[in-house]
């Protein structure tokens, strides 16, 4: 799952979402945030795999990853919303709406991991990837 | 198959344990697996693992394991064992002073059955922790432990492993972590016959100060220590002779531990430490905080290791480490007069696997080691080993 879902972000970051990236500077930094958040999906992926780690060492590693992912996936929205879009105000408007969806639930990530709720991360992560694959659907070509 | 077990493990716990006797009980299944009172979230797991060890010539892969010179007539030693399997309840509780998280985990590394019939292993206590905002109190891992180690299926020969009471605060940051924390104090010092002592005199805890970065580019962890060794009125290590005199001495160390990310999903990794009476905090108690005079009088001796290995991702599921690693020590020849053959000196291991994660939580993996162990009478033995390892946690 924690694959399809950086290989989601990836596509995503990387198509910034949008048939219209004409934007190199933007994409570019699309590019370096998704690198990141890869990055951190691989560091919770292993984390498992730790020695000298309790159990609830691992949880506030996964914690402190989750909040990086959040903080990560909360800047991403945003930067998102700064793309070139075509003039079809119902598709910007439309566009925006995930973009905010993004941003929401990069939030409850944070929220989430600050509250140590790590067990409800995964179902988190799975929201994300839905939020991704629905924005690709309608805007990707 | 997953949330089953799970399930199964929760009920049992709630029957034999009557937990939650007087609060309405909530199980929830959506996503994941919980068992839940009005404040409380208790959950359960562990691990299933199997160890797969040929050994030649029959030893065991560690700073004080390997046996000397040539093991006539043996030529090696086949051994599968369970017994390194875990199981594990944490609770996660919210109170009017913020989330209180609470952890008993368990192994199978007890008392020992026989390998003809049933291959019994008692369980046996890893963790009792509970952590409430910034403090946490119990049993668990020294803060002096390095915090990032090799990624190796056997124990890394060098390993700064400690796990014992303690009372900690953390302050953590996005970037950054601090610990302090107090330890139980446990002085060890090895006398004049080679034997090591715990002389059960200690007075202060271990104070411990910990202090880790986490850049972009990787971690990197810092321990502090202090720690002061004690003897009053000693047993030495004949059982009978006891001491008329009192000692102490001052020890510390430090310990460097961490991560450099290299390319695409590599990094390096690597350890250093060095101490004087540091002892037991490196390479499972094979060296002595120091040693001790048939007069009482202690002398500090210095201890030091690293490690440093290469990890390389095949791909997603496929990776390989290899790894050296090194501890030594400098024993005080002065006082140690008899059994030298016993007083562990150096050791070095080198280590090569690759791990297979089939599946998220899995591993399948073989690795090879060559080590060699020196004790101050100048002897040496060396161990050569293969592991094969299949883990499962749940």
């Amino acid at each position: 799952m924690i694959k399809t879902l950086s290989t989601a972000l990836v596509i995503l970051f990387l198509s910034g979402c949008s048939q219209q990236t004409s934007s190199l500077t933007v994409s570019q930094e699309h590019t370096v945030m998704s690198n990141e958040l890869k990055s951190i999906m691989h560091e919770m992926n292993m984390i498992i795999y730790n020695k000298n780690h309790s159990e609830l060492d691992r949880d506030n590693l996964r914690r402190r990853e989750a909040m990086n992912l959040g903080v990560n996936i909360k800047k991403l929205s945003n930067k998102i919303k700064d793309l070139n879009l075509d003039k079809n105000i119902k598709k910007k408007t439309q566009f925006n709406n995930y973009a905010n969806e993004l941003y929401k639930k990069g939030d409850t990530i944070y929220t989430l991991a600050y509250n140590y709720e790590i067990d409800k991360l995964e179902a988190s992560y799975q929201n994300i990837e839905k939020t991704c694959t629905a924005c690709h659907n309608k805007f990707r070509k | 198959m997953k949330t089953n077990l799970k399930k199964s493990l929760l009920f049992s716990l709630l029957l034999s344990l009557n937990l939650f006797a007087n609060e309405e009980i909530v199980i929830i299944q959506k996503d994941s697996l919980e068992l839940k009172t009005k404040n409380t979230v208790l959950s359960v797991g562990g691990r299933v693992q199997l160890d797969t060890e040929y050994a030649w010539p029959k030893g065991i892969h560690s700073a004080k394991g390997i046996v000397l010179g040539e093991s006539v007539g043996e030529s090696g030693h086949l051994n599968f064992t369970a017994k390194n399997s875990r199981l594990w309840v944490k609770t996660r509780t919210h109170s009017e002073l913020g989330v209180v998280r609470a952890l008993i985990e368990t192994d199978f590394k007890g008392v020992e059955g026989t390998q003809t019939n049933t291959n019994s292993h008692g369980i046996r206590l890893r963790h009792a922790f509970v952590e409430l905002q910034n403090w946490g109190a119990g049993q668990t891992n020294s803060a002096f432990n390095a915090d990032t180690t090799l990624d190796i299926l056997l124990t890394a020969i060098n390993d700064t492993l400690v796990r014992q009471p303690l009372i900690r605060y953390q302050y953590d940051t996005t970037l950054f972590n601090y610990t302090i924390s107090f330890e139980q104090p446990e002085s060890t010092l090895i006398d004049s016959s080679g034997v090591i002592i715990t002389p059960q005199d200690d007075v202060v805890p271990d104070i411990i100060n910990r202090f880790i970065y986490y850049p972009k580019w990787g971690q990197l962890a810092l321990s502090v220590m202090g720690r002061y060794i004690n003897q009053d009125h000693a047993v030495l290590g004949d059982g009978i002779t006891q001491l008329n005199s009192r000692d102490s001495a001052f020890g510390y160390g430090a310990n460097l531990s961490g991560k450099i990310k290299v390319f695409n999903l590599d990094d390096i990794r690597f350890a250093s430490h060095y101490g004087k009476g540091v002892g037991r905090y490196l390479a499972y108690n094979a060296y002595a905080a120091g040693s001790i005079s048939d007069e009482g009088k202690i002398t500090l001796q210095p201890s030091f290791g690293g490690d440093i290995g290469y990890r390389h991702f095949w791909n997603n599921k496929l990776r390989t480490t290899i790894a050296y690693s090194y501890a030594a020590t400098k024993n005080n020849l002065d006082d140690i007069k008899l059994n030298l053959n016993k007083v562990n000196k150096s050791v070095h291991s080198s280590q090569i696997n690759l791990i297979w994660t089939p599946i998220k939580n899995s591993l399948l993996g073989i690795e090879y080691a060559y080590a060699k162990r020196k004790v101050e009478s100048g002897e040496d033995g060396e161990i050569k080993m293969v592991n094969i390892m299949i883990r499962y946690d749940f």
